[in-house]
């Protein structure tokens, strides 16, 4: 049984002065529970827009998208906000870590968003992901005393903080050198092989998708392959 | 959610603006200050007088003329030419007499009522009073001279002679220090009182008190039965009784009490002084009405701050409403960094008017005025000006905090983050 399933997604944009552009076009897939998917395609082909949707970032023109059997399309703001914090863990391209936080503070933050921990284990479960991705060391530094590497890990574990069923990283490789990139793609492969861990990743790098379970490609809105 | 977390999520984010943030709580600050030191300064300039006032008044007044108390009005006299003849513009009456007839049974009826403490009969005449050097219209009270005194104490405000000397020979006379000065006179020396029905007192000064009451230092105090005489009122005959309470909050019980049983027109302190109590508060409330404008301003001052905050941080929030932060967490955020500003704007406004205040207390006043006696300015602080006015500086800068906060609850995540990847 899949996981996750998008039926028709179609997403148009709305354009001053002129009719909507479409930015996917019936799109339907669907990813098994632990599998570890690549969504590659050229620049502008709508791979980020699509993983937005199947993330509940965003709501889709027409179309569903089924996690876990939740109709993500059909809910509202709220709902699809508190979906995330529960089931749906993000890593982008540029870590977006909050710059006034540490480390440790930033990895906690989903966990006391959701309000169903206190502090205390909050800090204990951050404490345990920054030990696995590596930085059991780095725990009260500020972002900008991180390494680029170093603060993608930082937000990949934030990402798994609440024990998310879907791991979305959209380029999460995008802004780093290649040793870093090996050591983020080898961080997400373990988690998807040792946890089970469910990933979709946004690629246009050839290497990470070729290390993926499966290639989903995006073309002009649609899905090729 | 932990509010802890909201409020460090909206501590850290000021902390990044420290610069502009404290700029914005200095300008709260300023305002509250103002707002304080302004009202201190209204309420002590009220305090001071209102103390004067019931010190030095009577606290009620019972005449027999509609319309309160009679003020003779001032005599028309060429200037600069002691004893020229002198016209009367007018006594003040409009029709006949409306003194108290038979004032002793008043007395003794008033008397014996609750809560007051003194019961002095006067007479008011309009005079003129000419020494040796001028010649000038005086307002003359005759009074018992023991009665009076505790009813105005004047005998603790003696500046020149003794009020016993004026309380021991009814030819004598007491003279406010304005009235002193205009005729040129001083303790010891001959004053003649001539009233309008050409009746004479041929006296001399015992004593010059000043009261700080302008209008009270411009009287003569005289012996009832001299005033009656210059007046042509028959002996038990007088103008009004002034009556001192034991306690200001039963003052106005007593005034219904008393017209109920006299039938006679009773004024409290507060309704004669009413015209310069509501001209306090008319200025009062305009200065106020400026100040709580700086706190407006300072308002503005907030919502700068936070219009900055919410763009300098929209990767910020698009992150927070990603990862779980709904729409309402954000604008508790924002509305939570506004109310620190007006917090932290309005603590430090509090504590610096209450050093300005302090200090202030120390400034001379000049004393001896209208405003009563003081030497130094009088500075009345209340904590619920204080509450008040920190209340009104935190709802300012939580309106002022909305429109940011409506604004940052309002961005989808996604348009911030499309923007960002490539």
């Amino acid at each position: 049984m899949s996981l996750l399933e998008a039926r028709g997604v179609t997403k148009e944009l709305a354009v001053a002065g002129a009719p909507p552009a479409r930015i996917l076009d019936g799109v339907s897939l669907s990813v098994a529970r632990g599998e570890f998917v690549a969504i590659t395609g050229p620049s502008g082909s709508g791979k980020s827009t699509l993983l937005y949707l199947l993330g509940g970032l965003d709501h889709p023109t027409a179309g569903e998208i089924l996690l876990d059997g939740r109709n993500l399309a059909a809910m509202d703001d709220e709902a699809l906000t508190l979906l995330r914090n529960e089931a749906i863990g993000f890593v982008y391209q540029f870590h977006f870590l909050l710059p006034e936080f540490t480390a440790l503070e930033n990895v906690m933050m989903p966990i006391l968003a959701g309000g169903r921990t206190t502090r205390k284990e909050a800090m204990a479960r951050a404490r345990d992901l920054l030990g696995e991705v590596g930085l059991a060391d780095r725990l009260d530094h500020l972002p900008r005393q991180l390494s680029g590497g170093q603060q993608q890990r930082v937000s990949i574990a934030r990402a798994l903080a609440n024990k998310p069923l879907l791991l979305c990283a959209d380029e999460p490789t995008g802004n780093l050198d290649t040793a870093n990139t090996e050591r983020i793609v080898d961080l997400l492969l373990t988690l998807n092989r040792t946890m089970n861990q469910t990933v979709l990743v946004v690629t246009h790098e050839g290497s990470v998708a070729d290390r993926a379970g499966r290639e989903i490609r995006v073309v002009d809105g649609k899905v090729a392959s | 959610m932990a509010p802890r977390m909201l409020l460090g999520l909206a501590w850290r984010h000021l902390a990044g603006q420290r610069r502009q943030s404290l700029l914005t709580m200095a300008g709260v600050a300023l305002g509250v200050m103002v707002l304080l030191v302004i009202s201190a300064l209204m309420n002590g300039l009220l305090v001071s007088f209102r103390d004067t006032i019931v010190e030095a008044a009577p606290h009620l007044v019972i005449t027999g003329r509609e319309g309160g108390t009679r003020t003779a009005p001032r005599m028309l006299l060429p200037e600069g030419l002691p004893g020229a003849v002198v016209q009367l513009a007018d006594r003040g009456e409009p029709s006949g007499r409306t003194d108290i007839a038979h004032h002793p049974q008043v007395v003794e009826a008033v008397s014996r009522l609750d809560g007051l403490s003194v019961v002095s009969p006067y007479v008011a005449t309009q005079v003129i009073g000419a020494t040796a050097a001028e010649t000038a219209p005086v307002f003359a009270r005759g009074v018992t001279p023991a009665l009076a005194d505790r009813v105005v104490g004047l005998s603790r405000r003696i500046r020149e002679g003794s009020w016993a000397a004026f309380a021991a020979d009814p030819g004598t006379v007491a003279l406010g220090r304005e009235a002193a000065k205009t005729l040129d006179v001083g303790p010891g020396e001959r004053l003649r009182l001539i009233a309008s029905g050409g009746q004479v007192l041929d006296g001399r000064v015992a004593a010059v008190f000043a009261t700080g009451i302008k209008a009270l230092d411009e009287q003569a105090f005289i012996h009832l039965k001299v005033a009656q005489r210059l007046e042509e009122l028959p002996p038990d005959h007088v103008t009004g009784l002034e009556l001192r309470a034991q306690r200001l909050d039963q003052v106005d019980a007593l005034r219904s009490t008393l017209e109920a049983r006299t039938g006679l027109v009773v004024e409290t302190w507060e309704q004669t002084n009413a015209s310069i109590f509501t001209l306090f508060r008319i200025i009062g409330t305009i200065t106020r009405m400026l100040v709580v404008f700086t706190i407006l301003v300072a308002g503005f001052g907030v919502a700068n701050v936070l219009v900055t905050v919410v763009l300098g941080k929209q990767k910020d929030i698009s992150l927070l409403r990603s990862i779980g932060f709904t729409r309402d967490r954000i604008l508790g955020l924002f509305l939570i960094e506004g109310l620190l500003l007006g917090l932290g704007g309005a603590l430090a406004g509090a504590l610096l008017g209450f050093v300005a205040c302090t200090l202030m207390g120390y400034i001379p006043a000049g004393g001896d005025n209208e405003f009563g006696d003081q030497k130094t300015l009088v500075m009345a602080q209340d904590a619920t000006t204080y509450a008040g006015t920190m209340v009104l500086a935190l709802l300012v800068c939580l309106v002022a905090s909305v429109g940011p906060a409506r604004r940052a609850a309002g961005l989808a995540p996604v348009d911030v983050l499309r923007g960002e990847t490539t």
